[in-house]
């Protein structure tokens, strides 16, 4: 197996004359990637140059190996494509809606009635499996979709807003199946979403797109390496004499009602320890301050702006 | 024995390519045509044409029951008798309600759920979309077209013992249903991806198929008082070539050769525009 | 300091279907979270407070009036339905100034307060085009700049945030608490845990019609005695903290992760626990990268409320 997994170069991309991609160019490897950007970046254009449903005016890349020149409907066949938009087959219940999309993607009719029943399984639709898909409700056809998208095991699945619509329950353990579809099977993805928080809970890397354009490529969500002087801190207890005896050090509450200390260099993170003791307050909560997803995109986005 | 965890499991199967990747979406289209309501009673009414002509054949085969000369002349002169199963028999109303059965929905409801984008995204192109679901059509119209027509083949030889069937009627009796089935699953097909509403589909087929009968009719009989006019109606351009085929008395005033040329030139137009509509389907 | 909103075993059918049964329920001032899972009674609920549904049984009042046919008091309330219902052909200024004339503007202030709310969401360099040609994320914002357009008292949002991009859910959160960091009262339903969480740590939890839950989330989290709370601690000597709390029967399990160096606890007692932890920290000098609750916060309060697992 290549371990480029998607190499694109300077894509453009027009729908009637407004430019929807604008030279993008990539290189993803194997792994899981968040793909973010506001409303009408270009994302939804991007997964489907990726798809091979859309034709850029230019430029060149490889699918999975395969030339984009050259169509990529065999690509598609180890590809799992989870759009956003709700979409069945009326009349079919969730398994033969399910064999029958693999199938089309290539596999035996036996082996493909089998795998539809370990899929659904899998996602959580066991009881309903036989039930028409017409009747699901807006979470069930959301698994449902993640089940089409897996049946025929792609190489590269490409998810677009995977839990929307889904209540916390139910988007927890979406979002629990991806990163276990991305552990175990080791599994290639692209994952859309506007909530970022499903982003950091599922994705390593992460894409930023506006204008069309790449503008930030994060090659890890671990920011832990960011400023090491600044810590988020938790007190429980009557903070007041604690803050007394940080004078000179700056100081701020957060949204969480978290205190973010800017240490100077000389000032030993471990004596806050002390210091709560003394002061009579208990630390319940201490870590280096990291910047979350939240800056990183407000900041990409901001400069994309700036531009 | 190793031990299944929990959790995601790949496949071990290999992803192989179809000869006929399209094939899956016919096979899946029978499947759910038959299992419409009412599927069975239209299926019986259906072979109601057959099995006229198979008594026919019988009675025909019968000295003792020869007591209408006329018919039995008719039903032993093979290229009349096709012609007549074909074109006079009902099997041409038959036909048009299997086509409107079997497909008017078969685009229209993937439009209306969103289903076009299941399919393209599996390793099929738009046009590998439209033959699956043409198939589904012709399957159905064949089945009650062709088949049957092969059967009373096999009966005329059973009950007379003769082979009586030159080529060229053979070869009609294999055109003609081909022809009609591809023309009728061509149009339905092309008014089923013009809406997602599938009433609304049924009620524009059937208004053409009426609306054209009826200015065909006005044209070529009132107004103009020419009959190649009646090329306008689909029946009787079906006829104009039945009569071509099996070599009977045409009803047209026309060249012969209009006929195929138009049934297929309509065909394939219906085929290009529906495959443009699908197309533009926002995938 | 009177309640914005009270209900009195408020109950509300359709045909056997139930909506929500007997809510008592009395708001303040401030931001409420409105969270369930799907099919709760939280839209139902929310159309009661809008006035749009009569209750089947009890009351509910808003400022102390009666909710239900008393249109003279939404120029006080602010609602934002969760589907879209526009004029397709409209211009979403035109819309705006149209709903500002149905609560009573002059035409030219109409306008004004139009600008002024799509400057709000940012909407002001499309207000000409028609809405139709909005994007499911500029809907939403215009939806909540209606809501908002005669700045009334109360804000009741049902899904504000779907399909809105990560952008604008921060400018829209800030927008939310901002608004009722004046005074006023915002409730708020959403499917997406941490967006509550960045605008209130007040919420309202339905769960089959009823309440399962109302206050403070660190408080309902208190509350859950039946649910030992986790302390994760990250440091280079895990295994000695560890071992400080083997004997403690505060300690209910101690789970290792070697791989980052990591040792979590989990303790009926986190007071107790706490002040062992911070005391031995110091006592014995040791380095400590992080301290961190991975199960307190509204999910899991969820979770455990709701019964998943």
């Amino acid at each position: 197996m290549s371990e480029t997994i998607i190499q694109l170069e300077g894509i453009n991309f027009f729908y009637n004359g407004f430019q929807a991609i604008d030279g993008v160019s990539l290189s993803i490897g194997p792994g899981v990637y968040g793909l973010l950007g506001p409303n009408g970046a270009g994302k939804t254009t991007l997964m489907k140059v990726i798809l091979g449903h859309l034709r850029p005016a230019a430029g060149k890349g490889r699918i999975l190996g395969s030339d984009l020149d050259a169509g990529l409907t065999e690509v598609r066949r180890c590809i799992g494509y989870m759009p956003e938009s709700h979409c069945l087959i009326p009349g079919m219940d969730a398994v033969t809606l399910t064999s029958y999309m693999g199938e089309l993607s290539g596999m035996p009719r036996q082996e493909a009635i089998k795998r539809a029943h370990e899929v659904l399984y899998y996602v959580g639709l066991e009881e309903s499996r036989y039930r028409m898909t017409d009747t699901y409700s807006s979470g069930m056809k959301q698994r449902l979709k993640l089940a089409l998208a897996l049946v025929h095991d792609p190489e590269l699945m490409i998810l677009d807003e995977p839990t929307s619509g889904m209540d916390p329950g139910g988007r927890e353990e979406m979002l629990q199946l991806i990163v276990d579809i991305a552990a175990k099977g080791r599994m290639n993805m692209i994952i859309s979403s506007h909530i970022l928080a499903d982003i950091e809970k599922t994705c390593a890397r992460v894409l930023i797109m506006n204008h069309g354009r790449i503008v930030s490529e994060q090659q890890s969500l671990d920011f832990a390496g960011g400023d090491t002087s600044i810590f988020e801190v938790g007190i429980k207890g009557e903070p007041g004499l604690f803050l007394e005896q940080l004078q000179g050090i700056h100081a701020e509450t957060d949204r969480r009602g978290l205190l973010r200390l800017h240490l100077p260099p000389d000032f030993p993170p471990m004596s806050l320890f002390r210091l709560a003791l003394d002061t009579g307050v208990q630390i319940r909560h201490f870590r280096p301050s990291r910047l979350t997803l939240e800056d990183a995109f407000v900041t990409a986005i901001g400069e994309s702006h700036a531009r | 024995m190793p031990v299944k965890e929990r959790g995601y499991h790949g496949w071990e199967g290999s992803l192989a390519p179809r000869r006929l990747p399209w094939f899956p979406i016919t096979l899946q289209g029978i499947r759910q045509v038959k299992d419409k309501k009412r599927a069975k009673l239209l299926f019986f009414f259906s072979a109601f044409p057959f099995l006229f002509f198979l008594i026919g054949v019988y009675v025909a085969s019968k000295p003792e029951l020869r007591f209408l000369d006329e018919i039995t002349r008719v039903i032993n002169d093979d290229s009349q008798f096709f012609d007549l199963f074909f074109t006079r028999s009902g099997l041409m109303f038959v036909l048009f309600l299997l086509s409107v059965y079997a497909g008017s929905d078969l685009i229209s409801a993937d439009l209306k759920f969103n289903s076009i984008q299941l399919y393209l995204s599996r390793p099929l192109k738009p046009i590998d979309y439209l033959a699956g679901k043409l198939a589904v059509v012709m399957f159905y119209l064949l089945m009650f077209s062709l088949v049957p027509a092969l059967l009373l083949v096999a009966a005329k030889l059973l009950f007379s013992g003769t082979w009586s069937l030159g080529f060229s009627t053979l070869a009609a009796i294999f055109v003609y249903p081909f022809l009609a089935s591809l023309a009728l699953a061509s149009l339905v097909l092309l008014f089923s991806s013009f809406s997602a509403n599938t009433r609304l589909v049924i009620v524009a087929y059937v208004g053409f198929f009426f609306f054209t009968n009826m200015l065909a009719g006005i044209l070529s009989g009132v107004v103009f008082n020419h009959s190649a006019l009646g090329l306008l109606s689909p029946e009787r351009t079906m006829r104009h070539l039945a009569a071509l085929l099996f070599g009977t008395k045409a009803a047209m005033a026309a060249p012969l050769w209009v006929a195929p040329l138009l049934v297929v030139g309509v065909s394939l137009v219906a085929l290009a525009w529906t495959l443009t509509r699908i197309r533009r389907v926002e995938v | 300091m009177a309640p914005v909103l009270e209900a009195e075993s408020l109950s509300k059918w359709y045909g056997n279907i139930l909506g929500v049964s007997d809510i008592s329920l009395v708001l303040m001032p401030g931001v409420h979270g409105l969270l369930g899972p799907n099919g709760a009674g939280k839209t139902t609920f929310l159309r009661l407070a809008s006035g749009q549904l009569k209750p089947n049984r009890g009351r509910i009042r808003i400022f102390g009036e009666p909710v239900f046919n008393n249109p003279g008091l939404f120029q006080r309330v602010g609602f934002c339905p969760e589907n879209d219902a526009y004029y397709r052909g409209v211009s979403g200024g035109d819309y705006l100034s149209f709903l500002a004339r149905l609560h009573g503007a002059s035409t030219q202030k109409a306008r004004n307060l139009a600008r002024t709310a799509l400057h709000q969401v940012g909407l002001e360099e499309v207000a000409g085009k028609a809405i139709s040609a909005y994007s499911l994320g500029m809907r939403q914002r215009l939806k909540v700049s209606a809501a908002i357009l005669h700045d009334p008292q109360l804000l009741i949002l049902d899904e504000p945030l779907k399909g809105v991009d990560p952008l604008w859910r921060v400018r829209i959160t800030d927008l939310i608490r901002d608004f009722a960091s004046r005074g006023r009262t915002v409730i708020v339903s959403s499917h997406v845990l941490p967006e509550i969480e960045a605008m209130t740590n007040r919420i309202v939890l339905i769960h089959q019609g009823q309440i399962l839950a109302e206050g403070d989330i660190q408080e309902i989290r208190g509350l859950l005695d039946s649910h030992p709370h986790m302390v994760s601690v990250c440091a280079p000597h895990f295994r000695r903290i560890a071992e400080r709390f083997v004997g403690d029967h505060h300690v209910l399990t101690i789970r290792f992760d070697n791989v980052r160096q990591k040792v979590v606890f989990n303790t009926d007692n986190r007071d107790h626990f706490f002040a062992c932890l911070n005391r031995f920290v110091v006592e014995e000098n040791l380095e400590i990268e992080e301290i961190t609750s991975p199960d307190d916060n509204l999910q899991a309060v969820f979770n455990y409320l709701v019964g998943r697992k």
